[in-house]
């Protein structure tokens, strides 16, 4: 009688699926981002147009602080200093705004009203951003089945 | 301004001036608590209120909002170099008036702390010093 020698190998699909979910995750937070982006700079105060123009993203990988910097030149000649970029760590994505005076034009300061652009404009992305987070969290429990 | 801004304006402002501790930093019996902006020569320090997001639908229920969510800006401001007293005790009393609290018979849900404030400013050669709190103020419909 032959011995027969059986084989079974095992996949794993989970580093795919993770790694598919990852890149559905950064999708979704860029597009927040870029959405916020938007909407602050609509409603932010617009004086020369530096301050609008100087907001970016940024995530680990890319930014577009150096075409945010290039218009907030342009809008305001003058303007001379502007703070650095920011360097995220992976997985985080910032939208920024790189002239100083954005913080007492945001928050307010003695002797000036705060307009909150940049806080609204989150808050006006945050329902759309929970909502797609939700769907992701429930495509990893269906695929992780 | 909303409906459901001025009750959270109001409810802020209400716990501020009866906080028997801050009244003796801003002011006593007429405390130096503005929103917006304070009047010019206001003597420091004092509180400032800033509604950031003044009031938005926070719960849909069909369609119609159910509640408000609004955030607000709360700190001290005192014309110095430092975060030290008395801001620190003023920013501490800010946060332990609002932070968790609730108040059902003004409609207010809840207020929470969401983030600490510290802020530099220098106008004409002048120091000052922000430090305060950033909190999620939830109302009840108001009709």
């Amino acid at each position: 009688m032959s011995k027969m020698r059986r084989e079974i190998q095992l996949t794993s699909y989970i580093p795919q699926i993770v790694g598919h979910l990852e890149g559905l995750a950064d999708a979704v937070d860029r597009k927040t981002a870029f959405d916020v982006l938007a909407e602050y700079q609509s409603r932010a105060r617009r004086d020369t147009g530096a301050q609008v123009n100087s907001a970016y993203v940024a995530t680990s990988n890319d930014s577009t602080y150096a075409q945010a910097i290039a218009a907030a030149r342009e809008a305001n000649p003058d303007l001379q200093h502007f703070l650095s970029e920011i360097q995220p760590s992976d997985g985080y994505t910032y939208v920024a705004v790189a002239v100083e005076y954005a913080a007492v034009n945001e928050f307010g300061g003695h002797g000036r009203i705060g307009d909150g652009a940049l806080t609204n404009a989150v808050e006006s992305q945050r329902a759309a951003f929970e909502a797609a987070r939700a769907r992701l969290l429930e495509m990893a429990a269906k695929e992780s089945l | 301004m909303s409906l459901s801004s001025t009750t959270i304006l109001s409810w802020i402002y209400s716990r501020l001036s009866n906080n028997v501790a801050l009244a003796g930093l801003i002011g006593g019996v007429s405390p130096r608590i503005y929103v917006d902006v304070a009047p010019e020569g206001t003597l420091f320090p004092y509180i400032l209120i800033t509604p950031l997001v003044p009031s938005m639908p926070a719960y849909l229920v069909g369609g119609r909002a159910a509640a408000y969510d609004g955030i607000y800006l709360v700190r001290g401001v005192h014309q110095t170099m430092s975060y030290a007293d008395p801001l620190l005790t003023i920013a501490q009393q800010i946060k332990s008036t609002l932070h968790g609290q609730y108040d059902f018979d003004n409609k207010i849900n809840g207020c929470v702390l969401e983030q600490e404030f510290a802020f530099a400013e220098l106008i004409n050669s002048t120091n000052y010093r922000h430090l305060g709190g950033r909190f999620r103020v939830t109302t009840q419909e108001i009709v």
